[in-house]
């Protein structure tokens, strides 16, 4: 199919008010006699509250109302379970915990007036590690829950028993992972009121505002019509902000003094009143013969920090992204997260993916290199295949570009072809007496939520024509927000392209829970792929209904001087046959994935540790690239996130209590960090994207960590275990081989 | 957010010294605010004063020549005022061609942002151990003049700091300007950062070298500054190496027990940048790589 508008780079939507500084943030929004609220903080990872009196606060000059847990309707919300207080209650279980709001006519009152507040803890014992926290004997969390498990997935293939005790090879490694901070650009930042039509209405940063909607709802004690979120621009996300922040402190300070009110968290409270990527710590142990691998035994243990979130959700994403996407016949995972005092853990960019990667393509290399095969060609011979089944026996799904990105990948990359053999490059010795190292690696993520799981978005399109018919404007309405990855231009993008308009004729409604449906979250790499759905379908069902109409040939649809059509379509994913898989099967079954191979070249110093990463190469079957430079653009960012990830990126996390709570302090690669990229683009189309296209966001992030733990052992013989991989740490190993 | 009770905006020099003299401990001085501002914000001191001294644009000259200032043997030197950004400094040909060392390490200093910001004179008043400006400084023979009411006074660097954030410079003193000596056309000089990372970073460990080989054989130094930065309370000279390296024909294995020597000469800390047994370690290979680099040592 030829097309015009898909598949070229056209200017993002949003792109010139960006540029020009004319978007407006949420925390750039403000009203006439509006207030200012401050969050007091619990002081405590873990303690009772045993009182809390606001009498001094509320007399300080400018305070208008101090709100605590008694002035909350109904005090609990939650993405998955309502299990979080808006205002501590009882107990407080993190340090980002809010306690009491006080709203005043300025910031600083609000401010000066927090100190004011007097609390009565009584503290508990910090359960700051996972493994302790499993144990029968140690304190519980959530004593009413029986256990400090929030949930445990079990997969059980073949028997892998029998298949580690004859594999030729064997290799195991124990990997951990750190928390990781989204350090999205814009902090939290929010403006509620109360609009013309009494309702709520909360001006804030948010990956799925409908749901964000439910929730102050029912915090609020109020219907849901009663309730609006406007989603203006937005400063990044990568899952930071798919969980309520301040949105129904703002709610509920607006809704009890009844003028607007606006808070906005600093960085160091964005630290610490969001949650983290999960740390994971994991025992994997994997046999191959005769260059097939044969079974895969993997035990996980995720952090999960004091409430539920989207735990459990990261958890199967986790089981199933375990393996890696290898045909293995024998496999055994045990995945676990627990409550822990520690900061809650979240949705991140690649949702429990990346923290397995990490593990899984370390090992992956490792048996390649005992059994002596090229890591790509044992890859190769290894990876599924259209229709494979995957390591937890889901049904392995079609259009899998993962074999072609990763010959891209290495081929740029510099490996060559040899007759039958791909031939790595060497590792040498650079003039500057650095060590030189490549590594490669490959992975899949999930689009979209789990088969069994509806994913769905709704599209609202509006259709005007002139009296010849023609297309004169289209008007889009959908809730999904744009967070910046580009899909506002992405949706326009397939709208145009459906309807045969120029890009300049779509307009897309401004996020507003009052006016467009539920698109659903910002996540999973999906709206491309759901929402383009949903857009792409409704705007062919009001195309087919205008043309009736023009035609008048239908009488049902015919009205004098009609000027306009308008369809309202939910596109549902469709489940595929689940009818006929076993439970086990059906659990971690996804309907689309997208496929990402990156090659790290890196230059390591063995006397101080540093590692400099010189060149990465990324190749990514996107299934049809609607946008090429968005896509370059979301690469880029990626490896930015895996890099740091890789080498730097930190919580430093203590007792409970985040000793790097600024970004000084927690370190992220700068620009001047950043290596040579070369990002190639693979398409094999997706049997149900729209025009083929599979979800992109989050793959590029995967590969980038293991790549560069590979290129470090290839250059210096040093085994990463743990990351991030900082100077000291690849130094100590470095002195311990004697090398130094 | 309100950051301070008072400000005070110093037309002249004068105006400042007085209000230096008037309020003592009891006023701060904000120049580019880099250090400052974040100061305030993190400890919500709302009843400070701050003197501005950010007009006083006379602070922001880079000279060359002589003075009565100070001695420096006959040597050449450059007169730097105390307003001078980094970016000043990192754009002034003058300093590239007369002090390398210390343009080099000014470039070092956080980003583009904080060196259009930041001032000579802040990086040495805040006194931080892991100033990127200070090793080189000290290399130069750096003399600090302090100026008050009372008249001025020129302090060694090297007897300027007490500790981290602590100085010689009494309350009624404004740090005005920095005396360094210019570097010989022979003289081959370097500053090495370990940082987290390559902008925006905080000295895990520092070297500042300035050599000057022998014009027949490279290998043996007629003359050497060593300087250390994050590896003590303050930055220090690192005598007993400068002394060692001097005269001695460089090889690997004399390097060897230079980096062996620096492990005993620092006096460093552990923090969340580091350990002080890695920060030690540094010191010695910081070392041995500047050789290397300035191809003093033969192999």
């Amino acid at each position: 199919m030829t097309s015009r508008i898909v598949g070229c780079s056209v200017p993002r939507v949003d792109g010139v008010a960006k540029v020009k500084g004319e978007a407006k943030y949420p925390g750039d929004w403000y009203l006439p006699h509006m207030l200012y609220a401050k969050v007091l903080w619990s002081q405590y990872p873990h303690a009772r509250l045993v009182e809390i009196d606001t009498s001094r606060a509320e007399n300080a000059l400018g305070v208008v109302r101090v709100l605590t847990h008694r002035d909350v309707p109904n005090n609990e919300f939650g993405i998955a379970e309502f299990d979080q207080h808006v205002l501590a209650e009882d107990v407080v279980r993190w340090v980002g915990e809010p306690v009491a709001l006080v709203v005043a006519e300025s910031e600083s009152a609000a401010q000066t007036a927090c100190e004011l507040i007097d609390v009565l803890y009584e503290p508990l014992p910090v359960i700051d590690d996972p493994i302790v926290a499993m144990d029968d004997s140690t304190l519980l969390i959530h004593p009413e829950r029986g256990s400090n498990t929030v949930g445990r997935n079990r997969v059980e293939r073949g028997d892998v028993f029998k298949a580690l005790r004859t594999a030729e090879v064997v290799i195991e490694g124990q990997y951990r992972t750190p928390h990781v901070e989204h350090a999205f650009l814009q902090p939290e930042a929010g403006l509620a009121y109360i609009d013309n039509e009494g309702r709520v209405t909360v001006i804030v940063g948010a990956q799925w505002p409908h749901d964000d909607v439910r929730q102050i709802a029912h915090a609020l004690g109020l219907p849901r019509d009663k309730v609006r979120e406007i989603v203006p621009a937005v400063g990044g996300a990568f899952g930071g902000r798919e969980d309520i922040s301040l949105q129904i402190l703002v709610a509920l300070a607006s809704w009890k003094t009844g003028r607007p009110v606006k808070l906005v968290w600093s960085r160091e409270e964005s630290i610490r009143g969001h949650g983290k990527r999960h740390p994971f710590r994991m025992q994997y142990r994997w046999g191959a013969t005769r260059g097939r691998i044969v079974v895969a035994d993997i035990s996980i243990v995720a952090d999960a920090g004091p409430y539920t979130s989207t735990t459990r959700m990261v958890l199967d994403a986790a089981t199933a992204m375990a393996a890696g996407p290898y045909k293995i016949p024998n496999v055994r995972i045990d995945a676990v997260a627990v409550y822990t005092n520690n900061p809650v853990g979240m949705a991140m960019r690649g949702f429990g993916a990346p923290q397995v990667a990490v593990a899984s393509e370390q090992i992956v290399d490792k048996l390649a290199i005992a059994q002596g095969i090229d890591p790509v060609q044992f890859r190769l011979d290894n990876l599924i295949d259209d229709g494979s089944t995957l390591p937890t026996g889901s049904p392995g799904p079609r259009g899998v570009g993962i074999k072609e990105a990763l010959l891209k990948a290495a081929v740029a990359g510099g490996w060559k072809r040899q007759g039958q053999h791909l031939l790595k490059p060497a590792r040498r010795k650079l003039e500057d007496g650095r060590y030189w190292g490549i590594g490669i690696a490959c992975c899949f993520k999930n689009v979209g939520y789990r088969a069994i799981h509806a994913d769905q978005s709704t599209a609202t399109v509006e259709l005007s024509l002139d009296k010849a018919g023609n297309i004169t404007n289209v008007h889009i309405a959908i809730g999904a927000s744009e967070v910046g990855m580009g899909v506002h231009t992405v949706l326009t993008q397939l709208a145009a392209e459906t309807l045969g308009i120029a890009v300049s004729k779509v307009h897309l409604h401004p996020i507003d829970t009052g006016k467009v449906p539920d698109a659903g979250s910002c996540s999973a790499s999906r709206q491309t792929y759901v929402s383009g759905n949903a857009v792409v379908r409704a705007c062919r069902e009001a195309l087919k209904q205008a043309r009736r109409s023009v035609s008048g040939t239908i009488g049902k649809e015919r009205e004098k001087n009609r000027r306009t059509t308008k369809v309202e379509l939910t596109y549902r994913v469709d489940t595929g046959d689940i009818t006929s898989m076993s439970e086990a099967e059906m659990h971690f079954a996804y309907r689309s994935y997208g496929y990402c191979a990156q090659v790290a070249e890196v230059a390591v110093d063995s006397s101080t540790g540093q590692v400099e990463v010189l060149r990465i190469v990324s190749a990514q079957d996107v299934g049809r690239a609607i946008n090429p430079a968005m896509i370059e653009g979301q690469v880029g960012g990626s490896v930015q996130m895996g890099l740091g990830f890789a080498l730097m990126e930190e919580l430093i996390v203590s007792q409970g209590v985040v000793n790097t709570n600024n970004l000084t302090e927690y370190i992220m690669p700068t620009a001047l960090d950043m290596p040579e990229l070369t990002t190639i683009i693979v398409e094999t189309p997706d049997l149900f994207g729209p025009y083929g296209a599979k979800g992109m966001g989050e793959m590029p992030t995967l590969p980038t960590a293991p790549a560069i733990m590979s290129a470090i052992r290839d250059a210096i013989g040093v085994e990463v275990y743990e990351l991030p991989a900082k100077a000291e740490y690849v130094w100590r190993h470095v002195r311990r081989k004697g090398m130094v | 957010m309100r950051l301070c009770e008072q400000i005070h905006m110093a037309y002249t020099l004068d105006d400042a010294l007085a209000n230096l003299n008037r309020y003592q401990e009891g006023i701060q001085v904000l120049a580019g605010g880099t250090d400052l501002l974040i100061f305030l914000r993190s400890n919500g001191a709302f009843q400070s004063k701050l003197l501005d001294i950010s007009g006083l644009d006379h602070l922001r000259t880079i000279r060359e020549g002589s003075s009565s200032l100070c001695d420096f043997g006959g040597k050449e030197w450059l007169e730097i005022g105390a307003l001078t950004t980094h970016s000043q400094i990192t754009s002034s040909p003058v300093i590239k061609e007369k002090a390398p060392l210390f343009w080099q390490a000014c470039r070092r200093i956080g980003s583009v942002q904080i060196r259009n910001r930041g001032t000579l004179g802040g990086n040495l008043v805040t006194a931080s151990p892991a100033g990127d400006s200070i090793p080189a400084l000290m290399c130069l023979d750096a003399q600090v003049v302090l100026t008050s009411s009372c008249g001025q006074r020129v302090v060694p660097l090297n007897k300027f700091f007490l500790g981290p954030g602590s100085t010689v410079r009494l309350p009624e003193e404004l740090l005005t300007s920095v005396l360094v000596q210019t570097q010989q056309p022979q003289e081959r000089s370097l500053y090495l950062k370990l940082g987290q990372r390559n902008a925006l970073s905080i000295s895990i460990a520092s070297v500042a070298l300035r050599l000057k080989p022998d014009s027949e054989h490279s290998n043996i130094l007629r003359n050497a500054a060593v300087a250390f930065g994050a590896l003590a309370p303050t930055v220090v000279r690192a005598r007993r190496i400068e002394d060692a390296i001097i005269g001695v024909p460089l090889t690997e294995g004399t390097t060897e027990e230079l980096a062996d020597m620096a492990y005993s000469e620092v006096m460093p800390i552990t923090d969340i940048r580091a350990s002080a047994e890695y920060r030690r370690a540094m010191a010695g290979a910081l070392l041995k790589k500047g050789l290397q680099l300035l191809k003093v040592c033969v192999r």
